[in-house]
């Protein structure tokens, strides 16, 4: 059935109410009717009763008056009589009046006798009062006495009559009415049963259908919850009807739909841990093995770098020393430079001093000229003058010869110390420049030192961090363990659910039992000497001792 | 001594001038100067170099190089005065000669000396007495009293003992 439970339940309380409603109406129908009939006993039947029976006390009333009339003599009483009779007289048009108003038209032609009659009593009456009154005398009085008790008497009791006959009248109206409104009751109250009836067994049939529906459509999903409450997500769930709960067992089947997927992928994805972790506990083995490698040698590096540094910090030594000898160089060539100097300075001065010689020698040669012509012109007495001139002459042309060459040579040599002094001086800054390049070079090598320093403390902080990812790689590799162990608890824990293929994630898990060995360390002095810590103290390790090497040469094997 | 023994003297006194070489008598020779400051002389003859003071005499000096016609040429330390002493008729006059370089002093008989070939040339052969030899090289004997006893020379000289008085 498509309807929904809503709408089931709104249609049974709109029948219901619409039913309610229906009974309401009937009941308030009846009552009015009773109302109406009640209403028309009170205002109509009971006024009619009343005023007729007012009506004929009132002639009882006047026919009193009438009597005490005719026996009065006293003026005064009699005005007072007049005055009482005529006050009742006019009541009685009043009550004829409203008898009028509340009569019907059966009831109007009563009225009117009724009024007649009256009328004639009155007729009858007003003579009376005439005699009585007016001219109030015996034989007046006699004759009111004689009037009163025939004609009089006879009118009155007519209207008496008639107005009780009018009382009696409405009784049996009165009667009619209470038949008829007996007969309402009665019929009003079958109808209501009967609808409360009917209403009452189609609210049955109704809340009967509705209690079924849901109780039916909650029993199967109850079923279904409880199946998947016990793991079992092979339920199958069939929705027959499309109300509330037909849309809690399609959300139900999604659920268990996507339970069993999200079932199935968790224990796939617990396998891929599984061996994902296996993987990582060999990797983290593998890294660690590779870590203790990398220890060796950034260690080989490290003493590189030491003997690097030893070397380094000899050639800034030797730098240093370069450094003063050039320096030391330069202050001796300029010491040199110097002294070729003060040399060139010193062979001028020979030269000028040669210069002197060689002036000396040519005045010595013009004196010994002017010996010679002077012992020349002495004649045979200046002969042994003009040979010592002549001698004296050759002397001072040899001297000055000599002097010149002296001269000659020294020049030739003031030009060489010249030129080396030059080149001394040229040197100096060659010599100053090695300098300065040394002590670059010696700076140089200082920030070397420096720089071979810094990278022997990186190498030795890379050697912590080599070490700490040893650790690190060990520690991951029993976390591989635990998460092994993990995935495994997880299969465990997942397997609660049957999702129709149980026997895969079974020989899974056996598999990955049978799969969580335990590493083998191999004690045969394969690894460079450094020792191998396990790959974690929960598993424990498994010792070869099978392995030789030189090492266990040395010891018996028992 | 006197004059005529001087003149027969064999002794010469031999000087360079430019690349030739030139002897003197040594009687006519009175002494060698070295070049001391030369005084110029206004509207002098260009030979004329100016005069010099030997020993508070007013000495004319002449320069040989211009009087011989030869490039004119600025002093060496060689360069040298030598003063003659020539007979200007019965006068005896001081002149002194600027030449290149003075050499020595030397003997030769007058045998020696030879005549002056006569073709010219550069020098005029009247005031050459002759040409020696000496070693390899020919020197050409002067006759100083002839080359400087000179109108110009005789004026200067006049007109320096004008000055003078």
């Amino acid at each position: 059935m498509n309807i929904t439970i809503k709408t089931r339940l709104i249609i049974a309380f709109v029948f219901l109410i619409g039913l309610t409603g229906f009974v309401y109406y009937l009941g308030t129908s009846n009552t009015n009717e009773l109302n109406k009939q009640i209403n028309f006993i009170v205002d109509k039947s009971a006024e009619k009763l009343l005023l007729s029976s007012q009506l004929a006390e009132d002639i009882q009333f006047i026919t009193k008056r009438e009597k005490d009339l005719i026996l009065t003599r006293d003026r005064e009483s009699l005005q007072e009589l007049v005055v009482e009779t005529d006050q009742r007289i006019s009541e009685m048009y009043k009550r004829i009046e409203d008898l009028k108003a509340v009569e019907d038209e059966g009831g109007m032609e009563d009225v009117a006798i009724l009024e007649q009659k009256l009328k004639e009593y009155l007729k009858v009456n007003k003579k009376i009062r005439t005699l009585a009154y007016t001219i109030n005398t015996d034989s007046s009085s006699a004759a009111a006495y004689q009037l009163s008790t025939t004609l009089a008497r006879e009118t009155a009791a007519d209207v008496i009559d008639f107005a009780y006959f009018r009382v009696k009248n409405n009784k049996k109206e009165l009667k009619e009415v209470d038949v008829m409104t007996d007969q309402l009751f009665e019929e009003g109250k079958n109808m209501m049963l009967t609808s409360l009836i009917v209403a009452i067994s189609i609210a049955l049939i109704m809340s009967f259908w509705i209690i079924t529906s849901i109780s039916n459509s909650i029993n199967k999903a109850k079923s279904a919850l409880k199946s998947v409450s016990e793991g079992d997500l092979t339920v199958q769930i069939d929705i027959t009807n499309k109300d509330e709960i037909g849309e809690l067992l399609q959300h139900l089947k999604g659920m268990v739909e996507k339970l069993k997927e999200v079932i199935g992928s968790v224990t796939s994805a617990a396998d891929n841990i599984s061996s994902a972790s296996q993987q990582m506990s060999s990797s983290s083995q593998q890294m660690s093995e590779g870590a203790t490698e990398q220890a060796a040698s950034a260690e080989e590096v490290s003493s590189s770098m030491e003997e690097m540094a030893a070397n380094i910090q000899q050639n800034t030594d030797n730098a240093q020393q370069t450094e003063k000898i050039a320096l030391q160089a330069a202050e001796d060539i300029q010491e040199g430079s110097r002294a070729v100097n003060q040399s060139v300075e010193s062979m001028r001065k020979i030269a000028e001093k040669i210069t002197i010689i060689g002036e000396i020698a040519r005045q010595t040669n013009l004196l010994a000229l002017n010996a010679a012509v002077e012992a020349a012109r002495a004649g045979e007495h200046g002969k042994g003058f003009a040979v010592v001139a002549a001698e004296v002459r050759k002397l001072a042309e040899r001297s000055q010869v000599a002097a010149n060459e002296i001269n000659e040579l020294s020049s030739s040599s003031v030009a060489i110390a010249d030129k080396s002094g030059r080149l001394l001086e040229q040197i100096v800054p060659n010599i100053q420049k090695t300098s300065r390049l040394v002590q670059e070079i010696t700076a140089a090598s200082l920030e070397q030192n420096a720089g071979s320093e810094q990278v022997n403390g990186a190498i030795q902080q890379l050697n912590q961090v080599i070490q700490q990812n040893a650790a690190a790689s060990e520690e991951m590799a029993a976390g591989a363990e635990e998460l092994s162990s993990q995935a495994d608890q997880l299969k465990d824990t997942v397997s609660f659910f049957n999702i129709g293929h149980s026997s895969f994630a079974q020989s899974n898990r056996s598999k990955s039992k049978k799969r969580h060995h335990i590493p083998v360390v191999q004690l045969n002095g394969q690894s460079n000497g450094i020792p191998k810590k396990g790959p974690s103290a929960k598993t424990g390790l498994q010792l070869d001792l099978n392995g030789h090497d030189q090492l266990d040469a040395d010891f018996e094997k028992y | 001594m006197k004059q005529e023994e001087l003149t027969t003297l064999n002794s010469y006194l031999s000087f360079s001038l430019d690349q030739e070489c030139f002897g003197v008598n040594v009687g006519k020779v009175i002494e060698i100067l070295e070049v001391p400051h030369i005084t110029r002389i206004p509207k002098a003859p260009p030979f004329m170099r100016g005069v010099i003071n030997l020993r508070g005499t007013v000495l004319p000096v002449v320069d040989t190089r211009l009087k011989f016609g030869l490039a004119p040429k600025a002093d060496t330390i060689n360069t040298c005065i030598i003063v003659f002493s020539i007979c200007i008729g019965e006068e005896q006059v001081m002149v002194g000669a600027l030449v290149d370089a003075v050499q020595e002093v030397f003997e030769m008989p007058e045998s020696e000396l030879r005549p002056t070939p006569s073709m010219g040339g550069r020098y005029k052969a009247e005031f050459i007495r002759g040409m020696a030899r000496r070693d390899d090289e020919f020197i050409m004997v002067l006759d100083v009293d002839r080359i400087f006893a000179h109108e110009e020379i005789l004026d200067l000289q006049l007109d320096l003992e004008a000055l003078k008085a």
